[in-house]
């Protein structure tokens, strides 16, 4: 499988959504919590994501509730969805673990 | 509370920038996200939030099969851009020869210079189009790809009989026109299927008011070279027109190509317009273009309808 690597926000939300289905609210505080505050998604960005993301079928509508008049739509990962977020976890540990060997090896040498 | 419902209604102006098609599928969700995310008394969207709805609001736009009823594709898109490339080309420029020689009466460099000019300017749009028409897509294609090579290799001639601003916008012309007609005619279902989608009805409210308009832009520009200037900006300016149909931006989109290219070749090739007597060129076109778009718009709303009810009977 030759896939295009994930783009940070899109990793969140998908590592997001890991943990169980979340609204659209939940998913931006949710995403601001995982990067430690680094990535802070807005309404424009997160909604264009999450169109892409059902188009591609990596996450679904889970359900839907009314909240203080408002729409709240859950969204969820789908089996696709959790496959490409495993493989970019496999992809992202094997660049990760072969960058500090190298690393250990020019602190060692140094 | 009325605070809050201005910055509802703020935030609702900012999400008329999506399609119908996210609308209906998100809006009301996007406003509660947007109101929950709100500071306590906020009135306005902020600069940044504004700019990432808009922002969004363009990739959406942007992205392909959003709505498969409104939004057949990018393969669509260049079916009928196929059949209105060569239409529009043949119209701005018949409408501009036509005018050009009744106000003068006579060659403007000679017969045999005329007869070269018309050779490249008018005779192939109007083959090109009387082959799409006939929903010839092969021998569109073998024409296109022909006169590519003939159109390129004469105005290299030409350069010398008609001067070489000319002779560039003849090659450039080739070059980028032809070429899209070629990728629209090889990458898409073809004429037949973009005659299909622009609705009869419309296709012939279109070419009926384009004719008259295209004899009109003959009358605004009386110089051969104001012509591709005029179709560049146009396209330029119905891009930003067009947001209701996918279709129609895409188809705009792409027509901007070839003239805006053109028009580089043309203006560094030659001498600079004066902004006056290009604005005035342009307005015919204008009409055109807005013409080409209400009459794709309307085609896809019809479509998009008789898809929603067939998925509704199947509901």
């Amino acid at each position: 499988m030759n896939e295009r690597s994930l783009q940070e926000p899109t990793f969140l939300i998908l590592t997001a959504l890991a943990a169980g289905a979340q609204h659209g609210y939940g998913i931006m505080t949710d995403v601001a919590q995982i990067s430690g505050g680094r990535v802070r998604l807005r309404a424009g960005t997160l909604y264009a994501a999450l169109d892409r993301l059902t188009a591609e079928q990596l996450i679904e509508v889970d359900h839907e509730e009314i909240v203080d008049t408002r729409l709240r739509r859950y969204y969820r990962l789908t089996p696709p969805g959790a496959q490409r977020l495993a493989a970019e976890v496999e992809r992202l540990r094997a660049n990760a673990s072969v960058a500090a060997r190298r690393l250990a090896l020019l602190t060692g040498t140094a | 509370m009325s605070g809050g419902s201005a910055l509802e209604r703020r935030y609702g102006r900012l999400l008329s920038c999506y399609p119908a098609a996210h609308r209906r599928q998100h809006e009301q969700e996007m406003l509660g996200v947007l109101m929950t995310d709100a500071r306590p008394g906020q009135r306005r969207p902020g600069l940044a939030e504004s700019a990432d709805l808009i922002w969004g609001a363009l990739r959406v736009r942007l992205r392909p099969g959003l709505d498969s009823a409104a939004d057949p594709g990018w393969r669509d898109t260049l079916a009928v851009l196929s059949v209105v490339l060569p239409l529009t080309v043949l119209l701005v420029y018949a409408g501009s020869e036509a005018t050009a020689f009744s106000l003068t009466l006579e060659p403007p460099d000679g017969a045999g210079s005329l007869l070269l000019y018309l050779a490249a300017s008018l005779a192939v749009p109007l083959l090109l189009t009387a082959l799409v028409l006939l929903r010839l897509r092969r021998t569109a294609a073998l024409a296109t790809a022909g006169l590519m090579i003939a159109i390129t290799a004469a105005s290299l001639i030409q350069a010398g009989v008609i001067g070489l601003g000319n002779a560039l916008e003849a090659a450039a012309f080739a070059g980028f026109v032809l070429v899209l007609e070629l990728a629209a005619l090889l990458a898409s279902p073809g004429p037949r299927r973009g005659l299909q989608i622009l609705s009869r009805r419309y296709r012939m409210l279109v070419a009926a008011v384009a004719a008259a308009v295209g004899a009109a832009t003959g009358l605004s520009t009386p110089h051969p070279g104001w012509r591709l200037p005029a179709a560049a900006l146009v396209a330029t300016i119905a891009i930003g027109m067009a947001v209701a149909s996918p279709l129609s931006r895409r188809l705009l989109v792409l027509l901007a190509i070839p003239f805006c290219s053109t028009t580089l070749v043309f203006v560094l090739s030659s001498q600079l317009p004066a902004p006056v007597s290009g604005a005035v060129a342009c307005l015919p076109s204008v009409v055109i273009s807005c013409l080409v778009i209400v009459a794709i718009r309307r085609s896809a709303r019809t479509q998009a309808a008789a898809t929603a009810e067939d998925s509704a009977e199947r509901d």
